[in-house]
């Protein structure tokens, strides 16, 4: 496996971890935010497993599966926890290569808009998003006196073993 | 040609540059701006995200990078700060083209990690913090730089607008 797949695995047992973590709280904490952030829990979670969607349909070139985690319809966290897992398996697939980053992807934003670029910069962003949106909810949980999940790398790494 | 994580190591050394410019321009004052629920002030955050990716790339290579050694006990120009993450940004590069991403890396006494996984670790901590420094600018009124992959393909020259 490459560094890069490497990368792509930590990215799937991290976002599972986080979406598990919010689907499990009471609906008084999904509702909770802090200033400088995205806005919910709910809210962010959802956008970041929606964007991992988009990441997927352009990386794919094929259109979005009708279960789609969707900003504008996806409510229910136990869905996103479920498109979080099958995406993690694509992904996973993926992340085994080979991978040509200097391929060039189309991408369709929310808005509507269209990107073309090289693979490797729809991953570099892939794998930004979701390492911010992640961190956005570490802050918010922190501000609200909630212990956040472990989800770096190194815990990622000492979960499966890779660190003795 | 590329390779796997080439654009996304670029991505991190071109966001942490970009992040560490705006911090330049700020008074001083700002940079002991804090959030709840992120690492500290400002420019503990971003002195914090370069003295690490100091460590990982001398975890990987044996070899301490830029102008000083980052302790969270001193005090170190954004200049200061900028030129390491430059040096560690082009060695991150170089290891990550010629290295085993299997090979086996000392962390602490009695613990290991692979290549791979502490360029992964490089990768989100420095996503991590320079969001945490995003939340604090913006929970103070500051709008923060862009600093997301998008940002770097346009940077770059690489990202088209299409139809």
């Amino acid at each position: 496996m490459s560094d890069l797949g490497v990368a792509i695995d930590y990215d799937n047992w991290a976002t599972e971890k986080v979406a598990r973590f919010c689907a499990a709280l009471p609906p008084d904490q999904r509702a909770l935010t802090t200033p400088g952030t995205m806005g919910t829990v709910e809210a962010t979670l959802i956008h970041l497993v929606a964007a991992k969607e988009r990441y997927a349909t352009a990386l794919r070139g094929t259109p979005p599966p009708d279960d789609a985690i969707l900003e504008t319809r996806t409510k229910d966290l136990d869905q996103v926890v479920a498109r979080a897992q099958k995406l993690s398996e694509w992904f996973a697939q993926f992340g085994k290569g080979p991978i040509d980053v200097e391929r060039v992807v189309t991408r369709r934003g929310a808005d509507g808009s269209v990107q073309h670029m090289p693979t490797g910069i729809l991953i570099a962003q892939f794998l930004h998003h979701g390492n911010e949106h992640r961190a956005q909810l570490g802050s918010i949980f922190g501000a609200n006196g909630i212990e956040p999940p472990h989800y770096s790398a190194f815990n990622w790494g000492n979960e499966l073993g890779k660190i003795s | 040609m590329a390779g796997p994580l080439d654009h996304v190591l670029r991505h991190n050394t071109w966001a942490n540059v970009t992040l560490l410019e705006f911090c330049s321009a700020l008074d001083p004052g700002s940079l002991e701006s804090k959030a709840t629920g992120t690492y500290g002030t400002l420019y503990g955050t971003v002195q914090h995200l370069v003295g690490a990716e100091q460590w990982y790339l001398q975890l990987l290579t044996g070899e301490l990078l830029g102008r000083a050694r980052i302790r969270r006990t001193e005090r170190h120009s954004l200049a200061d700060l900028i030129a390491t993450t430059k040096a560690t940004g082009t060695r991150a590069l170089a290891v990550a083209s010629t290295d085993d991403v299997a090979r086996r890396i000392d962390v602490n006494e009695g613990e290991g990690s692979t290549v791979g996984v502490i360029l992964a670790q490089l990768v989100h901590h420095g996503n991590e913090h320079r969001t945490q420094a995003t939340t604090i600018l913006g929970a103070n009124g500051v709008e923060p730089p862009a600093l997301s992959g998008w940002g770097y393909g346009r940077a770059a020259g690489m990202s088209e607008v299409g139809e």
